[in-house]
């Protein structure tokens, strides 16, 4: 399975009052990821069209272990979970990995995104080529960002 | 009942589609949420008596491009755990929901690292706002 990978840089303003990284602040990382993956991967791969209009129709974000701040960035793996007619959702994980391999995983996320004609103002269907990019990530059975019982 | 908080749209929320990014609204969420436990829970800022948020969920319903007129962000309980609770958001915009989100809060003593119990003050104000 590959994942696309996105080291995003941290910044000291993005903890909060708590001393930790806002839960807000995640969201950015995962766009961060995001973009990388779908702006500046994609159109290398013959999918120029996507960083034209894509939107986010919903985002679903499980916070599993704080985060706090340090010089170095942090990384994100983003794959695809489902690619769909006229819309896809992406997996991510932001984590870090050791020196041993172990994973320690902050967020597990997903987003539905809608390609969209931003000057008709209307969805569009997923182009072959940009299917062909994104299923190059498929992963439909990576981790849920699902809620735990509290 | 629901806590009804006015929410500046600023012009740097804009992305480069021109609308209000949809990081944006996780924010608008966020300051809906502190305001709300600012005003009604006890102490929300002490250490022993904080909350974090453990999951998040957002549907974005309708493109939001830059206002000078504030959003509205109504915020309410939909369960009362022992130790978390979870909260529902509309996001409105002159009458029409534009976002619909859900949170998952845990009461967390900041001091001790670790979740503790709700404490009867709390319960008060969550049970004020619920809606089921």
């Amino acid at each position: 399975m590959t994942r696309h990978v996105c080291q995003v840089p941290m910044r000291w303003s993005d903890m909060d009052a708590f001393g930790h990284v806002n839960n807000v602040v995640y969201l950015r990382y995962l766009q961060e990821a995001r973009v990388d993956m779908l702006f500046v991967h994609a159109p290398r791969h013959g999918a120029e069209e996507l960083a034209a209009g894509v939107v986010v129709a919903r985002h679903e974000v499980a916070y599993r272990v704080p985060l706090l701040f340090r010089p170095a960035p942090v990384r994100v793996e983003t794959w695809s979970s489902r690619v769909g007619a006229a819309s896809f959702t992406l997996g991510y994980e932001v984590l870090d990995v050791g020196d041993d391999g172990s994973r320690t995983v902050y967020v597990v996320a997903s987003s539905v995104l809608v390609p969209y004609d931003l000057e008709a103002e209307r969805p569009r269907r997923v182009r072959p080529e940009e299917r062909a990019v994104l299923e190059s990530f498929l992963d439909p059975d990576g981790p849920t960002p699902d809620r735990r019982a509290a | 009942m629901r806590h009804v908080f006015p929410c500046a749209v600023r012009f740097d929320d804009l992305d480069g589609y021109g609308h209000v990014n949809n990081v944006t609204f996780v924010e608008y969420l966020q300051e809906a949420r502190v305001d709300w436990a600012h005003t009604y829970t006890t102490d929300s800022r002490a250490a022993h008596e904080a909350a974090v948020v453990v999951h998040q969920e957002i549907d974005y319903l309708k493109p939001v491009p830059f206002r000078t007129e504030p959003l509205v962000v109504e915020v309410w309980v939909t369960r009362i755990g022992t130790s978390s609770y979870d909260l529902a958001y509309e996001v409105k915009a002159d009458g029409t929901t534009v976002a619909r989100a859900a949170s998952v809060l845990v009461s967390y003593d900041l001091a001790a690292h670790g979740p503790r119990r709700l404490t009867p003050g709390e319960r008060v104000a969550l049970e004020r706002f619920q809606e089921t």
